[in-house]
Order: structure tokens, then sequence, then C-alpha cells
């Protein structure tokens, strides 16, 4: 217990995997960190078409597991579909996964990870 | 004074089943069974509070970004040929400004306002663990001269509690009125300040250099010195949805986890006891039909 407040008190970043515009306003707000030179890593990326999904599970793998210095990843829900068997499993407290809207689609919550969480406690 | 039955109910006071409900281990089984009825009711109407206030977040949350893309098309369609606030523009050296802050205090801590009010109090919320209370706020940080990290909102909050602690005592109020009005110097500055706590010159330039601090460190600035309104608007959208909903959202997911572990493991609880029931009936049927 002890051991995982203290790694919750490191966990200070927000983390952004979106496409160009959802990231681009939630940086305006201050969130975006580039870690000091030689690694330089980014709590962002931005995801287009062209985007493969191994790079957006790369990334979810590295704000998840391999970082231990973010608190909370913002995933746009269509994103999350792509890589929705990782999303599914991810069952750790820190760093917490939310999904947003973005500018094409808006929030499904038929695809909501914690609607459907609902519905099972409820035995549907 | 009032139970807690007669408070309107919300999410935080609604009775947590684990805490206040002890299952007696003495009584019969049909009054077991009832007290585990009561107790799942009781945890099922706070996740639905709980769930309720989740909806209401994500429509919030909803609509601020449908805002912010808004803003962000128009800023776009404004702009200069070929320009687009975009990632082309980010800066490479970026120094988060909002940071999260996870912190667990114990339970039967103060109750917290409802949703409406969570807009300013919001970043706080519980999630009862047991005993356990977890918090997820976003703080506002900037950094001084030397590069070190001040934490904006605890400053924040510290004048707001000596505003209030100002307000309270009307009396001291007097007697320092009094003797500002004896030293011209202090009077001056309270006239400027209008704040009733000390009055050195040390807050003013503190002032000034968090100021010229904030300007630098603001991501609008990669875009350019004068941005248009609708990027602004876009930020101040943004700024709404990382520090009011998404750290509420987090946590009342975490809150609706919690109470989801709770629920399970009292229908368990439940099973067993109608399981040691059955038995108990069957062996007593048993003895009977054994006796005759």
């Amino acid at each position: 217990m002890a051991a995982s407040q203290a790694d919750a008190k490191d966990r200070q970043f927000l983390a952004v995997i979106g496409d160009e515009d959802s990231v681009t306003g939630l940086l305006l707000a201050g969130i975006g960190h580039v870690t000091a030179p030689p690694d330089s890593q980014k709590n962002f990326l931005v995801v287009d078409n062209k985007t493969e999904n191994a790079t957006i599970e790369a990334a979810f793998e590295r704000f998840t597991t391999e970082r231990k210095d973010i608190g909370i990843i913002l995933i746009n829900q269509h994103i999350a579909d792509r890589i929705r068997h990782r999303i599914d499993t991810y069952t750790a407290a820190f760093p917490t996964v939310l999904e947003i809207p973005s500018k094409d689609h808006p929030y499904d919550p038929e695809k909501d990870s914690v609607l459907r969480r609902v519905r099972r406690l409820f035995g549907e | 004074m009032a139970t807690t039955t007669t408070q309107p109910l919300s999410p935080q006071n609604v009775p947590s089943a684990t805490t206040s409900h002890i299952v007696p281990k003495s009584t019969s089984p049909p009054t077991e069974q009832e007290d585990y009825n009561t107790q799942i009711d009781a945890l099922l109407t706070r996740y639905l509070f709980l769930l309720n206030e989740y909806t209401t977040l994500r429509s919030t949350l909803s609509s601020l970004q449908a805002g912010m893309y808004q803003n962000l098309a128009r800023a776009n369609f404004a702009a200069e040929r070929g320009m687009r606030y975009g990632k082309e523009y980010f800066d490479e050296r970026m120094v988060a400004s909002r940071r999260v802050r996870i912190s667990s205090r114990t339970a039967r801590g103060e109750e917290t306002g409802e949703e409406g009010k969570g807009q300013e109090e919001g970043k706080r919320e519980e999630k009862v663990e047991g005993e356990k209370v977890m918090e997820w706020r976003i703080v506002k940080v900037d950094f001084d001269e030397k590069g070190n990290q001040v934490v904006k909102e605890k400053e924040k909050e510290k004048e707001k509690a000596t505003q209030q602690e100002g307000n309270q005592p009307s009396e001291q109020d007097q007697d320092h009125d009094s003797r500002t009005t004896t030293n011209p110097e202090t009077a001056r500055h309270q006239k400027e300040d209008n704040s009733p706590e000390k009055s050195d010159d040390k807050p003013d330039d503190d002032d000034k250099k968090t100021k010229i601090k904030k300007i630098r460190n603001d991501p609008l600035r990669w875009f350019g010195l004068l941005t248009p309104l609708p990027l602004r608007q876009a930020q101040s959208q943004a700024i709404q949805a990382v520090e009011q909903i998404i750290p509420r959202l987090v946590t009342v997911n975490a809150e609706m986890v919690q109470v989801e572990i709770e629920v399970r493991r009292a229908r368990k609880r439940r099973e067993k006891a109608a399981g040691v029931k059955a038995k108990a009936v069957t062996a007593a049927e048993g003895v009977v039909g054994a006796s005759a």
C-alpha cells in the first residue's frame, strides 16, 4: 500500500493519444511535457490516418508501463477502438485511462468501458 | 443532530455500507440475509449516484470539447494561408504547467459539494476504500528563476484561508485599520492590495515575477505573440476540461470500481450465508427423518 502511494506521488503528468486537434487543444491547457534532452520523451502522440496501430500500442505501452511519471492517460475513443484489446485488458490503478471524444467521433456511451462495467454489474 | 438519512442524497452522503454497517454474527439467518440485502442496496444506491455524476460529467466534457474543436476550426479558418494551429508549432522543450496530484487521505473526511458545486471544488473527490480516500487533482505549476516549482493552487488556497480568517474577526480588522491609519505607508498598501493580511513590498514583487513566468510558459506563445481570439477561447475551454472535469471523471471512475468490488464481495457473502442456511435446513430435515 505504501509502495503504491509513493508510486502515485511521482505520477504528475497527463498523457494524450489523440488526433491533432485533440492534442493541440489539450496541450494549449499546459499539459504537454518533453523530458530532458538525452531522452526527450514526449507525453503525447498525434495520431492521423497514416499512424499504424503498432505505434499507438507502443505509445500506450510506454505511458502505462515504462514511464512512471504519468498519472492520467487521455485517449480519443476512436483511437482506443483501434487498440481495444489493450484498453480492455488494462486493469492497473495508475495511470488511469480515460477515453475522450474527438472532433469527428462524438462520445459513444456504447463503447465506454465504464458503462459496460455498469451493465456487467447489473447482470446484463 | 440530524441523521444521515435526512440529508439530501449525493454520492458522498449515501451511507457507506462498508463502514457504517456491521453484520451481527449472533443473529438468526433470516435477519443476516436481510442485513446483506440492505448493505447491497446501500452500495447500489451509492453506485447509481456515482453513475449519475459520471454521465453528467461526460456530457459536460463532450460539450466543452465540442466548443474547443469549433474554436480551433475557427482559428484555422481565419489564419493566414497555409497556417494551421497544430503539431508543427509545438515547442520541443515544452514544460507542463498543469500537473496531476494523486493523494490519499483517511475516509470520513468532510463531504464535498454536489456535482454543480464540483466545478470549483470538484478537483477533490473521495474514494472510499475501507478507510482510504483517493483524490485526483490538477494543479497549476509555475517556475521561479532558479527553475524550482511553485505550486500556485496551494497559494490560492492559503490566500482564501487567510481571507476567511481575516473576515471573521471584525474587531481585529478595526484594530488593524486604526493601525494603518497611523502609518501612511502601510495604509497606501492597504488601498492598493485590499488584503487584510501583511502588506509588505515582497508580495507585489512575487506577483510580478509569477506574471512574467506565466507569460513565458503559456503554450499560446508557440503560435505567435498575437494569437486570434478563437484560439484563446479554445485554450480556456481546454483548461476548464483539464482542471475541473477530467480529474473528477477519473476520481468518480475509481470510486465506482471500488463500489463494484464492495458489491461483489457483499453478494458473495450473501450467497455463502444462504448456502449455510440451506445446509442447516437439510441437516435438520435429515435428523427429523432419521428420528421418525
